[in-house]
């Protein structure tokens, strides 16, 4: 007679390690993550029907925009003075509508600086326009 | 003499469910977390001391590059091809490198307009504001 082998391997996947698994994918998740927020400059965009309105030279501020420099209403102007020389001309004349005539090879980032001075100095209502080749 | 008594509460936090737990909570970070879809361009953002917060509903983004390649879900577009790809929308986000020429903005913008967009955001990054303000 043979003697039967009472040993018998019971296979079990250990659920006590379970939490821990958990948790740590958790905290991975949570240290990784980014909280996304955008910022950004935004503006109302003119309707497609609206009628362009003609303005005289003393009705609007002019700003002629290169990459190193500004004219603004005839005076030369660094980046830096773009806030007081607008801020001025603004006060002294009133003018709430701003045209801004961009040199052909202009920096989309010269044109935020612009905007960014635009904006904070507030109800402004901006027109771009390529400057004319001379 | 008075018998003392001998009944004593066991508090057991139950461990049993911690796992549930902890993978309820995995499935809600994984589910509500979104994947960015901002294509392989490395964008400059520039900097910007006025700024709103652009809001999370579902905008038209174009990715504008240094070189000048806009690109639009994934795919790359000619300024002049856009006007056919742009669905109708209200507000358009434009996310474009500082380097970028704005001749190209500008042409994208008269595209917007064309199309009837109301709203454009140019993204930019915060920039501490250091000037002296306003009285």
């Amino acid at each position: 007679m043979k003697i039967k082998n009472k040993f018998k391997l019971t296979y079990e996947i250990p659920t006590s390690s379970q939490s821990d698994i958990a948790f740590l994918l958790i905290i991975f998740f949570i240290v990784t993550a980014i909280f996304f927020e955008r910022t950004g400059i935004i503006f109302r965009l003119p309707k497609k029907s609206s009628q362009t309105v003609q303005l005289s030279a003393n009705e609007f501020i002019k700003v002629e925009a290169f990459n190193d420099y500004l004219n603004i209403s005839g005076n030369e102007t660094e980046y830096e003075g773009l806030e007081n020389a607008l801020m001025q001309l603004s006060r002294e004349n009133k003018k709430n509508v701003a045209i801004i005539y961009f040199q052909e090879d202009l920096k989309y980032g010269n044109f935020i600086k612009i905007f960014d001075v635009i904006k904070k100095l507030g109800n402004i209502k901006i027109s771009i326009k390529p400057m004319e080749r001379v | 003499m008075k018998a003392s008594r001998q009944y004593k509460i066991n508090v057991i936090i139950p461990f049993v469910t911690m796992a549930d737990i902890a993978f309820l909570l995995l499935i809600f970070l994984i589910v509500t977390s979104s994947v960015q879809k901002n294509p392989e361009l490395k964008l400059t953002l520039p900097q910007s001391a006025q700024f709103d917060k652009i809001k999370k509903k579902k905008n038209v983004e174009l990715f504008v590059s240094k070189g000048g390649e806009i690109i639009f879900e994934q795919d790359r577009y000619d300024v002049n091809d856009l006007i056919s790809v742009l669905p109708e929308d209200e507000q358009c986000i434009i996310s474009a490198d500082k380097e970028t020429d704005f001749k190209l903005i500008h042409n994208i913008i008269e595209v917007l307009k064309n199309n009837d967009y109301e709203k454009i955001a140019f993204t930019v990054t915060r920039k501490a504001d250091i000037s002296i303000k306003r009285k």
